[in-house]
């Protein structure tokens, strides 16, 4: 792969579009490219780094807040107007293909001079061999896979100013990150990166799952172990249920022996009869009680009734005759008293005579009048009270005869119950009523025992429900177990794959350490003066850099030797990375003493043979003996012209 | 090293692995998936990664 040209349009101090063809030529492999001090040479690096890469990792300090329109050209912008930058590369492999790239970045005057970015954008197209025509693609698998990935660039776009720094502080760190970028083993990272983090998913899943299996067999062992219970007990209910059955049958047959319905008749006519003797005898009783209150209540008028009809009798004639009321009234006695003397002529004016008529007079008026009083009274009830002993005797002899019938009725009731019971206690009734008693006993158990077969199988329906919907759940967390058997497995395989890979990365980074080291110690030895003052470089395990010198002791290098071991170690990793892109070297020879300088120039070629190279140098660098040392070399050569009026700089072919 | 030649490597070397087949034809899978999507920006990405994990899984449990 070699740069064929570089268009820069505005990018910092080159203003305008300016072209650089580059070249490559089996014997003339060296691009010169020479200016003093801030003409621009790192920038060219730069420039070339952010149209692959879209970074200015060489940038000076006091440029890294300065953007990258030229300033000449920012100037002159007015208010709301734009201008681009850009940096085009175009590139060609050995089969032909051609490559290019151009990052572009679109800039706005704002107020007070500033500068605004708008957009930036990169394209990309290749172009097949003897084919004019550009065809896109998309930019990052151009410069990643086809031209150079950003990992390992540091390796082709060198600052030699730098490089000399490589060596002086955190070399093994910085080595392990050069061995770990060259070896291009981002894919084993990612890959691992991944596969860590699908374990932990994994993981996280399976921390969720907790079958309950244990609880649950448990649960089914318990309530199985209940249903089985429960079945016996249903199982003796319900024998205990067939021999009650049995029994109820053996007294069936029994009481059918004795003929139950017959007994039952008789019974019921026993029950009746005795139903009716009862409301016979409490009929009779009430009848006897009614006779005799009649004989005491109305008993003694019947003895008084010839008395009361002559007093009757009596009191009617007197009323007739007038002797009713008695004649000897109030005021007879009182005219009596008036005239003090008696009828009889006796004196009754004064004396005790006089008081007892007096008092007669008094009694004589109360009786006179009770006496009629109570004439008229007992009129209507002596009448009555005739009328009721009158009638005495009808009453008593209807009472009598119903008394009779009742009787003779009850007797003839009794003379059936005793028939009756003569035939029940032909019947032996007394067994009957035990078996009867005992046949009430059985079914009464027998419902009970069916009420509880009836209680028992409900519990075992619910057991059962209870074992079905368990298994169920059972069969749910079996699934879940073999889920997180799965899971566990899978985890398993990730972590073999994990650890393969891992020992797979160790041994890349192992044999990657080893080449480099082998490759660095064999261009040092190319590029250094001093050729038998060293026996060997070792990049250790730890990426420690250690130089022995011929004695087999670590030594120490000058300055130049440490840009020297850098550069080696540069085209080490140039070497391993695999790729063929061209290698640029900013000022490589600034620091370097002259027989360090020399044989560097003098090697350069030889062990970058087949690779272009492009060499920023400085005027000083660029002296006469590296000029005829490199001239052979030298496919191109241009001089970057700084205008310190313009602060511009112009390329041209020298 | 360029990539298709750090890929050669890889791949040897998981055939030099003495683990089950499985393993090395999951890794092998794996890393393929994993190059396309460093590439592409694969889109079924996740969905495929989980295929080849599975299938690995049925090699494993048939193993």
């Amino acid at each position: 792969m070699i740069i064929k040209k570089i268009i820069l349009t505005n990018y910092r101090q080159y203003k305008g579009k300016q072209e650089i063809p580059l070249g490559f030529e089996r014997d003339k492999n060296i691009n010169i490219i020479v200016g003093v001090n801030g003409a621009g040479k790192t920038n060219l690096l730069n420039a070339l780094n952010w149209c692959l890469y879209g970074r200015e990792d060489h940038l000076a300090e006091s440029s890294i807040h300065h953007e990258m329109l030229n300033d000449s050209v920012r100037v002159s912008l007015k208010l709301g107007e734009k201008a681009d930058v850009s940096v085009e590369m175009i590139c060609e492999n050995e089969k032909g293909w051609g490559f290019r790239i151009i990052r572009r970045k679109e800039f706005l005057k704002g107020k007070e001079n500033a500068i605004l970015p708008v957009r930036e954008e990169v394209s990309a197209f290749i172009k097949l061999p003897h084919r004019q025509d550009w065809d896109p693609r998309p930019p990052e698998f151009i410069i990643n896979y086809k031209i150079l990935p950003y990992g390992v660039k540091d390796f082709f776009f060198f600052d030699g100013e730098r490089l000399i720094k490589l060596f002086e502080e955190r070399t093994a760190e910085k080595v392990k990150n050069a061995i770990l970028d060259v070896s291009q083993i981002s894919l084993i990272d990612v890959t691992l990166d991944h596969l860590e983090k699908k374990k932990y998913e994994y993981y996280k899943e399976s921390k969720k799952m907790s079958p309950q299996i244990g609880e649950l067999n448990e649960k089914i062992e318990a309530t199985k172990k209940g249903l089985d219970e429960l079945k016996r007990e249903i199982e003796e209910y319900e024998k205990s249920k067939r021999d009650i059955e049995n029994s109820l049958r053996e007294i069936e047959n029994k009481l059918r022996g004795y003929s139950e319905e017959r007994v039952k008749e008789l019974e019921s006519q026993y029950q009746e009869l005795e139903n009716e003797r009862r409301l016979l005898r409490d009929e009779i009783i009430g009848l006897e009680e009614e006779l005799k209150s009649l004989l005491i209540t109305e008993g003694p008028l019947v003895l008084c009734k010839d008395a009361l009809e002559i007093i009757g009798k009596l009191m009617k004639e007197k009323y007739e005759k007038g002797e009713l009321p008695p004649p000897a009234t109030e005021d007879f006695v009182k005219e009596l008293l008036e005239r003090g003397r008696c009828i009889c002529g006796t004196d009754i004016s004064k004396g005790e005579r006089r008081r007892n008529i007096e008092d007669f007079l008094e009694t004589i008026s109360t009786i006179a009048t009770k006496l009629d009083e109570e004439c008229r009274r007992i009129k209507p009830e002596l009448k009555e009270i005739l009328k009721v002993a009158e009638a005495f005797f009808d009453r008593k002899k209807l009472l009598g005869q119903r008394l009779i019938e009742k009787r003779d009725k009850l007797k003839k009731i009794e003379d059936k119950l005793r028939d009756l019971m003569i035939k029940l206690k032909n019947l032996n009734i007394e067994e009957i009523k035990s078996l009867i008693g005992q046949k009430e006993e059985y079914e009464k158990q027998k419902e009970d025992i069916i009420a509880t077969i009836a209680t028992k199988n409900m519990q075992r329906e619910y057991a059962e429900r209870q074992i079905k919907e368990w298994e169920s759940k059972l069969k749910k967390e079996l699934r879940k177990q073999e889920k997180l058997s799965e899971l566990n497995t899978k985890i398993e395989i990730i972590e073999n794959c994990i650890n393969v890979l891992r020992e797979i990365k160790n041994e890349i980074l192992e044999e990657v350490r080893a080449t480099v080291e082998n490759f660095t110690f064999e261009y040092f030895k190319e590029l250094i003066w001093k050729k038998q003052r060293f026996k060997e470089i070792k990049i250790d395990k730890d990426y420690t850099v250690t130089i022995i010198n011929r004695y087999g002791l670590k030594t120490s290098t000058s300055a130049g030797e440490k840009e020297i071991l850098a550069l080696s170690f540069m085209a080490a990793l140039r070497k391993v990375s695999g790729f063929e892109a061209p290698v640029i070297i900013d000022t490589p020879l600034a620091r370097i003493s002259k027989e360090h300088r020399l044989n560097i120039a003098n090697a350069l070629p030889k062990y970058l043979q087949d690779t272009q190279i492009i060499l920023l140098l400085t005027d000083e660098e660029y002296t006469e003996d590296i000029k005829r040392i490199l001239e052979p070399r030298t496919v191109a050569k241009y001089l970057l012209q700084y205008d310190d009026e313009k602060d511009e700089t112009r390329v041209v072919k020298w | 090293m360029i990539e298709h030649t750090v890929n050669e490597i890889i791949i040897k070397k998981i055939e030099e692995k003495k683990v089950d087949t499985a393993i090395k034809e999951i890794l092998k899978e794996l890393l393929d998936l994993e190059r396309q999507h460093m590439l592409l920006k694969y889109p079924r990405f996740s969905e495929d990664y989980e295929k080849i994990i599975s299938k690995s899984l049925v090699r494993k449990l048939k193993g």
